[in-house]
């Protein structure tokens, strides 16, 4: 067999694309491609008994919360939360910035990445943008959750003053999910296109109807590509890179504009965008270990894609560090009254636990993991998989808590004077039920979409791979195109 | 034939051109544009409660509660002598609310149900009884103050500031928080306000209070709601400012009272057996407090070297102390 670099004629830019899909160098033939191609087929075409027995317990969780939620309350009212006069915000509004920072991944990867023009994004892009418009859609149920008058949710666009940074989150939120939207969607129409004419009618009939609606009469022309490619994508790249920024941005002004100490930073956008393109890559690690290792995804998401995000995600880590640094050092070092009362709960008080959990396990330790994660051996794959879930994993509860640090100390301390007691906020069974019932929800829709789109965008990648030369003879995708009377030329 | 089949037939012969396209989206959009103003300016959706033969000019005013509650030419203001309040002491050592936060509660018919409403314990750190799930509504509150270990303490009565500049107004998303011109006081509408709490957040004086759940005033020891006779429900329909809340999910706030309107003090004033807050139209230059004693505001700011809270936020507050020291 010929080696990769012997096909790629036309590359000026070496690239290290073969190291990404074939470790041993070698080209692939058309079986091979096939093969590849099944494994994705089988994860999203089928349920397996095991992922119906893990989705019931979160059904479970999900009617609890759903139940503590109307039928407590809806109907009684804010009272059933631990919420008080004093410290009048909670895990509620920690769920919406929690959730609404997960969805920057999105962002980072489809949009920074394409304009970057990193190969490693192609894969993963898709299973990034699910992260994003699930957790955007947590993100505003969790704001909507908190409102006290769910049936006036409409008054926002009725009698909308400009000057309320809610209003400017609400229209930064509605951009940012029109646009995640349209950006997940376009590049899924050529693989919706290639299951409306390659299932099997008797089979998947249903699925072929709805895959026919949502291809948009695909005919995988020359035209179509440069739709999807040239006037939508490469356009809508250069958008979403300043909505995505300015959500989080609003998110963290919705704190920091007002009179509080703790909140009272003028570097609170930075640090809250840092923070969300954290907690975001860490779910994507999550995400990306746990569906490769389950579905076997290894000749699409190799260890280097991994290995790749996992760098990216110690880089930011390096960021929101220094970050929360700066947001620690400054008012320690004056020491200003009400500030310090702030920060005094978070190094010694109470929170004292939850806080430096959030310091060393939520930061630190990631930040020392994912370099050894990076420098593991191909050998080591599963012990790679289960240390990058479990570590991801505890720096995305430390991301939780952290902006449950922001948000409880600033409201706990004193207003009027140093000598008022310290008040206490300890969430109670309903909201820690909704909040479950939240990551729940999380999981259930980012599984059950995952059923109906396939986890990798095929079509790229194999495109992709004809392109470096990676190929031998027809991908699917081209004798899908060929089929389809494609006027498509290289 | 299904239904399913024949929209997916209908989707694969779209030839509705882009032009058309976006020229029926221009269309929806100035449409949209065209009706969205409408409940404001006409009363489209929401009832128009503004009294007949009451000319407001001011559209932001427009169709609001309280409208006929209003008198040209005030600015209403308080004073309070910080050296005169002594913290009610013989009613809080007990337990019980100061006199001016009773009277109030009691006039508005706030939540006012400290038993229920607050778990207690001892916090060994700060030595102090710490409440928890505290969801009373003090929209006077009076606080122990020590400025520095040396001075004394002091007393400290906290209402809203009703401030020239307020922040809970420049914050609310839905324009619920909002000053109305003419006497400039800084009121809610509870029938516009979604529940976010961002103005309490925005207050730099933490004086805005959130209805937890439906105010249980308006129901007797039976769970059964009171009667048109009650004085509440006599109360709550008449509409003036004067924060009376039946349903959950709003905030609610000191408001000045609407006493004033009828010729009284607002119900804190009237209640101070020490006579420590004073009351009355700025523009006057002159407060009164209950024991019927008027004083100059200018002059008596000057001599007393007084303040206004939290000056150093630029929200212009319109409660003026006299400090505990300089009497």
């Amino acid at each position: 067999m010929a080696t990769a670099n012997e096909h790629t004629d036309f590359n000026p830019v070496k690239t290290n694309l073969e190291h990404l899909y074939i470790p041993n160098g070698e080209v692939m033939d058309e079986q091979e491609v096939m093969r590849r191609r099944k494994i994705v087929e089988k994860a999203f075409l089928t349920i397996r008994p095991a992922e119906i027995l893990a989705m019931l317990p979160l059904i479970v969780v999900m009617w609890v919360g759903f139940g503590h939620y109307v039928a407590l309350q809806e109907i009684v009212g804010l009272k059933v939360t631990a919420l008080s006069q004093k410290v009048f915000w909670g895990m509620y509004i920690t769920n919406f910035v929690f959730w609404i920072g997960v969805s920057h991944v999105g962002m980072l990867i489809s949009a920074v990445m394409r304009i970057l023009n990193a190969k490693f994004r192609t894969p993963i892009t898709r299973l990034a943008e699910e992260v994003t418009i699930v957790s955007l859609l947590m993100g505003a149920g969790s704001v909507l959750i908190d409102m006290g008058r769910l049936d006036r949710a409409l008054h926002i666009a009725w009698y909308a003053n400009m000057t309320s940074p809610l209003v400017w989150d609400v229209i930064s939120i509605s951009f940012y999910l029109t646009g995640s939207l349209i950006f997940f969607y376009t590049p899924i129409i050529p693989d919706f296109a290639y299951y409306r004419d390659n299932l099997n009618p008797k089979v998947h009939g249903m699925r072929i109807k709805i895959y026919k609606i949502l291809a948009l009469n695909w005919r995988g022309t020359q035209e179509q590509y440069e739709i999807i490619e040239d006037k939508i994508m490469s356009r809508l790249k250069w958008f979403i890179l300043p909505i995505a920024v300015s959500v989080h941005t609003v998110v963290s002004w919705i704190f920091a504009v007002m009179w509080r100490a703790g909140w009272n930073s003028t570097i609170f956008g930075p640090y809250f965008v840092s923070g969300a393109i954290y907690s975001g890559t860490s779910a994507l690690v999550t995400i990306l270990a746990l569906v490769t290792w389950y579905y076997g995804f290894e000749d699409y998401i190799s260890m280097t894609h991994i290995k790749l995000v996992i760098k990216l995600w110690v880089t930011v880590d390096f960021v929101y560090m220094y970050f929360t640094l700066n947001e620690i050092i400054v008012p320690a070092y004056k020491r200003e009254g009400r500030e310090f009362s702030v920060l005094y709960q978070k190094f010694y008080g109470d929170m004292a636990t939850v806080y430096w959990f959030v310091i060393i396990v939520g930061a630190v330790i990631p930040f020392f993991v994912g370099i050894w994660l990076y420098n593991m051996k191909e050998k080591n794959k599963n012990w790679f998989y289960l240390i990058a879930i479990i570590t991801s994993l505890l720096s995305n509860i430390g991301s939780w808590f952290e902006r449950y640090t922001i948000v409880v100390p600033t409201l706990r301390s004193f207003v009027v004077s140093p000598i008022e007691p310290l008040y206490v906020y300890l969430p109670i069974a309903g909201e820690i039920w909704i909040t479950l019932a939240q990551v729940a929800f999380f999981i259930f829709f980012y599984w059950f979409l995952n059923k109906l789109i396939p986890h990798i965008p095929l079509w790229e990648v194999e495109l992709e791979w004809e392109k470096y030369g990676l190929v031998k003879g027809e991908t699917p995708t081209r004798k899908h195109l060929n089929s389809m009377g494609s006027d498509l030329k290289e | 034939m299904s239904k399913a089949s024949s929209f997916v037939k209908w989707s694969e012969n779209l030839t509705v051109k882009r032009r058309t396209f976006i020229k029926g989206l221009a269309f929806v959009g100035a449409s949209a544009y065209a009706i969205a103003p409408l409940p404001r300016r006409d009363g489209f959706i929401f009832k128009n409660r503004l009294p007949q033969g009451i000319t407001v000019d001011h559209s932001r005013d427009y169709s609001r509660r309280y409208d006929k509650w209003r008198i040209p030419n005030t600015v209403w203001g308080m004073v309070i002598d910080l050296a005169k309040c002594d913290g009610c002491n013989d009613l809080t050592s007990k337990g019980n609310p100061p006199r001016c936060t009773a009277a109030c509660q009691e006039g508005h018919h706030a939540p006012s149900d400290y038993k229920q409403n607050s778990k207690s314990y001892f916090d060994n750190e700060h030595q102090t009884q710490v409440q928890l799930n505290q969801r009373v509504h003090e929209y006077i509150k009076v606080f122990k103050v020590q400025d520095n270990p040396w001075s004394n303490s002091y007393f400290f009565p906290r209402p809203c500031q009703q401030c020239i500049d307020p922040p809970c107004v420049h914050v609310c998303p839905v324009q619920a928080a909002w000053q109305r011109t003419g006497d400039r006081l800084t009121l809610v509408d509870q029938e516009r306000c979604i529940g976010c709490r961002l103005c309490m957040a925005g207050c730099p004086y933490e004086v805005r209070f959130f209805h937890w759940e439906d105010n249980y005033k308006f129901y007797d020891s039976n769970g059964k709601p009171l009667g048109p006779d009650s004085r509440i429900v006599k109360d709550f329909e008449m509409q003036m400012p004067f924060e009376i809340v039946k349903q959950k999910g709003v905030i609610a706030k000191c408001d000045f009272c609407g006493n004033q309107f009828l010729g009284k003090l607002p119900h804190c004033v009237a209640s101070c057996h020490k006579g420590a807050l004073y009351f009355g139209n700025l523009l006057e230059n002159s407060v009164t407090n209950n024991m019927g004693e008027t004083i100059l505001v200018d002059k008596t700011i000057q001599e007393r070297k007084g303040f206004r809270w939290k000056e150093e936020e630029g929200t212009r507050p319109r409660v003026f102390y006299l400090p505990a020291n300089t009497k």
